[in-house]
Parts: structure tokens; sequence; C-alpha cells
């Protein structure tokens, strides 16, 4: 089913700022963010709610553009959304006036591959997804994770070289999580393509990833960058094992030290006090 | 009691387990049609008893035998130049063409409009300043320039219906969220892909709902034009039986109209439980 020959691409983020306008003031959600992503790396983006990571995540799908610096993808400056690039947002986003294979061949229709080999590869990523016998079926009849099931099978049958994943699995209970995360686990161990992968969930991003990526409170930068050295291939019994506890710790202390900042600037700001200098003071 | 009373309700959910397809359509027809039924036969029941005690005088108010006998006796025997079915189908015609024309054209206005931001700013503003006109206003103006003929009875619903559908088409091509569109997108949709398979199925439950609207407004336009220019039709049948001191035509006038309305509103009404029955409900909220 999956291309062997098929590799990720790499992903360079230059020096990206955003700002937002938000009722006549210059809001910055990201400053100064620079990363690099080799190819076929798994990389998840953690950090406190509101800090930028899904501003981030539209920048690469091409959705916003930054207000300044600059996103290759694969070499190429990002200009707008491209078929090289999936992603599977939050909610499953799925078009409830088609059934489950209409939603899964979306992207082949539009793109008007061949028919029969359109068919073939639904029926294929569906079964990858495990809803066989479900192809018929009306979205809205689906459970919450049949439907993110439904959403992932319809952005991987357009063969995205680069995956973004915007807290894909963060609105479901934990028992699906759980099996969403090992059927990604499985997916993306046999197909290897580039994925940034959002994530409040330290677990979530420590099973899946090769590298995690923290971020700052906003204005959102990037605070550290750890290796995951685990073994591949991962299963979730992993979570229990010593290694994966050490990491989970460290990276659990960065993220309490982030938090703690922001309400040190809240108070600070609500009790009137002056902000320190060389700080900007932002609040939601 | 209690124990008789569950095992009547296992007894029933077992029962309904059987049902066959066609069982289960009867079934269906029957609670939907019973309560329209039981509310028809009352309001007749009224009427009959207000007439048969003569608490009402037969010039205000003709009793249900006399108009179903002036209806039967209307299907055979013109009253004016046409039978009933003749006076229906002339308004039928005149309604549908008017209606036909102006959601068809607004339609195709209002999605223009969504593909011309330059247009749509001159444009909003005077349909803003039309819409609240009432039609029937343009009626001396129509009869000037048209004629009596049927160009200006239709023109008139085409005034009533074509600014009020294209504004509805405007709207309705906001109703996509913004989810759907990001990931129809990404998914490489993009130009008349992403209208004809995103943007317009999204806008249908809307679009279904103001020419619902807008099939009621052409119904009061058109009584309102054959009352005052008209030869035929059942808006004249009604105004000129009216002048001859004969309610029980007026009634079958009135009753007619009732009817065909009814029927034709339930056609979009099916048509659109066909086209958007399921989804309609999943389009914003939880998606």
């Amino acid at each position: 089913m999956t291309n062997s020959l098929r590799q990720g691409i790499p992903v360079e983020i230059e020096s990206v700022a955003k700002q937002f306008r938000v009722r006549g003031q210059e809001l910055p959600a990201l400053i100064d963010v620079s990363m690099s992503i080799r190819p076929g790396q798994f990389v998840s983006l953690v950090g406190p709610s509101g800090c930028g990571k899904s501003t981030l995540l539209r920048l690469v799908a091409g959705l916003d553009s930054p207000s300044s610096g600059q996103i290759r993808v694969n070499d190429i400056p990002v200009v707008g959304p491209s078929q090289t690039c999936g992603v599977v947002f939050q909610r499953p986003a799925l078009f409830p006036w088609f059934d489950v294979t209409g939603n899964v061949t979306f992207g082949p229709r539009m793109q008007r591959r061949d028919r029969r080999e359109t068919q073939r590869l639904a029926k294929a990523y569906l079964e990858a997804v495990g809803l066989q016998g479900f192809e018929h079926h009306k979205v809205y009849e689906l459970s919450g994770g049949m439907q993110h099931r439904v959403a992932l099978a319809r952005v991987l049958i357009n063969r995205p070289t680069l995956l973004l994943m915007d807290e894909p699995f963060g609105a479901l209970d934990a028992q699906t999580r759980l099996i969403m995360q090992e059927l990604l686990l499985h997916i993306w161990e046999a197909d290897r393509s580039t994925v940034l992968f959002i994530t409040h969930d330290v677990d979530e991003a420590l099973l899946l990833s090769d590298r995690v990526v923290l971020m700052t409170a906003r204005p959102g930068r990037i605070k550290a960058d750890y290796q995951v050295n685990l073994p591949r291939p991962r299963s979730l019994s992993l979570i229990t094992s010593a290694e994966f506890v050490t990491s989970k710790a460290e990276i659990l202390h960065s993220i309490r030290e982030e938090i703690l900042k922001t309400s040190d600037i809240e108070q600070r700001f609500l009790l009137g006090a002056p902000p320190r200098p060389n700080e900007t003071l932002e609040l939601p | 009691m209690g124990d008789q009373f569950s095992d009547s309700f296992d007894q029933k959910a077992q029962t309904r387990r059987h049902l066959t397809t066609l069982e289960q359509t009867l079934r269906r027809l029957v609670t939907t049609l019973g309560p329209t039924l039981s509310s028809l036969l009352a309001l007749l029941g009224v009427w009959w008893f207000l007439t048969s005690r003569g608490l009402v005088p037969p010039e205000t108010l003709p009793s249900p035998g006399l108009v179903y006998y002036t209806a039967f006796t209307l299907l055979g025997q013109p009253y004016g130049p046409d039978t009933l079915l003749g006076h229906a189908s002339i308004t039928c015609f005149r309604v549908l063409a008017g209606f036909g024309l102006g959601v068809a054209c607004g339609l195709l206005f209002g999605i223009l409009l969504k593909f011309l931001p330059r247009v749509h700013v001159l444009v909003d503003p005077l349909f803003s300043f039309l819409r609240p006109i009432p039609a029937f206003a343009f009626i001396t103006l129509l009869l000037l320039t048209l004629g009596v003929g049927e160009g200006s009875k239709i023109a008139l619903l085409f005034i009533a219906v074509f600014p009020a559908m294209t504004i509805y088409t405007d709207a309705a091509m906001n109703a996509l969220p913004i989810e759907l569109e990001e990931s129809a997108r990404m998914l490489g949709s993009r130009g008349a892909g992403l209208f004809v398979h995103v943007r317009f199925p999204a806008a249908l439950p809307d679009l279904l709902a103001g020419s619902r609207v807008l099939l009621a407004v052409s119904w009061t336009a058109m009584m309102g034009a054959e009352l005052v220019a008209a030869e035929s039709g059942l808006g004249w049948m009604i105004w000129s039986a009216l002048k001859h001191s004969r309610t029980d035509v007026v009634f079958v006038g009135v009753i007619m109209i009732a009817v065909i309305a009814a029927l034709m509103d339930y056609c979009i009404v099916l048509g659109s439980e066909a086209l958007t029955g399921g989804w309609r409900a999943h389009v914003r909220g939880q998606w």
C-alpha cells in the first residue's frame, strides 16, 4: 500500500515572526522562530496553550503568511496550500454531504486522479485505519474516534510527504487517543513522511517523536529542543519504561517553569507593577 | 401494575423489530397525517356547525356543502372566461414562472457577487434599499410599461423574488465553516471544484429555506396582481366573485389557493429532505 521509495521532505523555518492585529493592537504570536526539520523526522511541538503552536503550523501549511522570516518546504518557499503537505486538524472537519468513501477520495477527485485507482486506494487506506465495512456510512453516524480515522485516511490518501497535525487527538477520550496514537505510529513507521505534530500531551509527544520542541509562553519562541532516542518500532508499552519516565520528568519541569512565568507576568500586570526591562507584556 | 406496564413495553419493542419497511412507512404516514387530518376535520366541523345552525348568514359564510357543490360545478362550467382548473393552472403558471425566474436569476447573481467583490460593493446598498419596498408598489409602473398581459405579472413576481434571493444566496455563500474550507484547500481543492463540491453543498440548506419563504411571497404578490390587473386566474376569480356576492366561489378560490400553495411548499420540503435532510444539522457545530 505504501510506497517504500517515498521519502519525507525537509522543512526550514528561518527567523519567522507573526503578529496579529487584535482590536487595533499588534499582538505578537511568534518571535524569531528558527528550526530545521530533517526529511522523515517526526517532530512534536509542545508548549502552554496560546503559545503560537497552531500559528506556526498554519504558517508551514501556507494557510497564513509570516509577518517576517521565511519558511521553506523541500527548499521551496511556502506561499500557499500545497498538496505535498497534509493537515490533520483538531476537529475532523469532514464533509457531511459525502459518505465515508466520498470524504476519503476527496483529494484525488479534486486532482482528477484515475477513478478506479482512487477507489482501490480509498479501500486500502480505510482498511489501514481500521474502518473496513464503513465505506458507505454517513460520516455523522460515526463516533468521534472513527471520524478522526476518516480524517486521517483522507489526508494520507494524498500521499503527503509532509504531515502537519494540530492536536489531532486532543478532543478524543483517553482510550480512543491511545488507539489512535498506536495507529499513527504503525502507519508512520511504515511510511516515514516528515511530521510536525502539535500536542500539549507530553506522553504523546515522547511516544511518537524523534524530537520534541518546547515553545515558550506567548509570544512564542523555541525554548528547548530534545532528541528522543527511544528505540523504534515503538508501542504503547514504552510509556512505562525508565528512559521514558526520565525524559518526561525533564520536559515537564521545563513546561512548569514556562507556565509559572506566564502567571507571574499576569499577576504583576493585574497588581499594576511595572514590567521588568526588556520584557513585553502580552495578555490574553 | 408496574410489571404489566414494562411487559407491554417489551412486547412493543419486540413487535417493532419485526416490522417490515412497508409497515414502517404506513405507520409514519399515519403518525404524520393523523394530526393534520384531525385538525382539518375539526375546522370543517366548526364551519358546518356555524352555518347549519344559521349562526352566520350564508352571504357571509356559505355552508361546506354549498362550497363543495360550487367547486364541483365549476370543474365543468366556466366562471368568467374559464373553469376552476383553468383559472388554477394559469395562476400556477404565473407563480412558477415568476418565482422560478426570480430564484434562478437571484441564485446566479448571488453566486456571481461572491466572485466579484467590486460589483458586490456597488450592488449591496442598492439591493438593501430596494428589498423592503413591497413588490406590489411597482404594479402600476409595470402595467404602464408591460401592459395587462402575462409579462407584467411575471415581472412583478420577479421584482419580489430576485433581490431577496440574491441577498439569501450572498449570505448562504458564507455558510461554509472555515475549518471545512481550509481542509478542502489543503486537500488540493480550488476554484470551481471547491465551489461545486464544498461551498455550494454547504449553502444548499439556506438556499432551500430561502426559496421556501419566497414561494409564499410569490403567492401573496400574485394575488395582488390578479386582483388589480387580470382577466383570469384564481385571484381574479375571487375578486370578481366578491363583487357579485358569490361568497361560495370566493371560498372555492381561497381553498384552491391554499391547497396548491401547500402542495408546492411540500415539494420544496421533500426536495430539501432528499438533498440535505441527513446532514443539514451537521454542517455547523461539531464540524
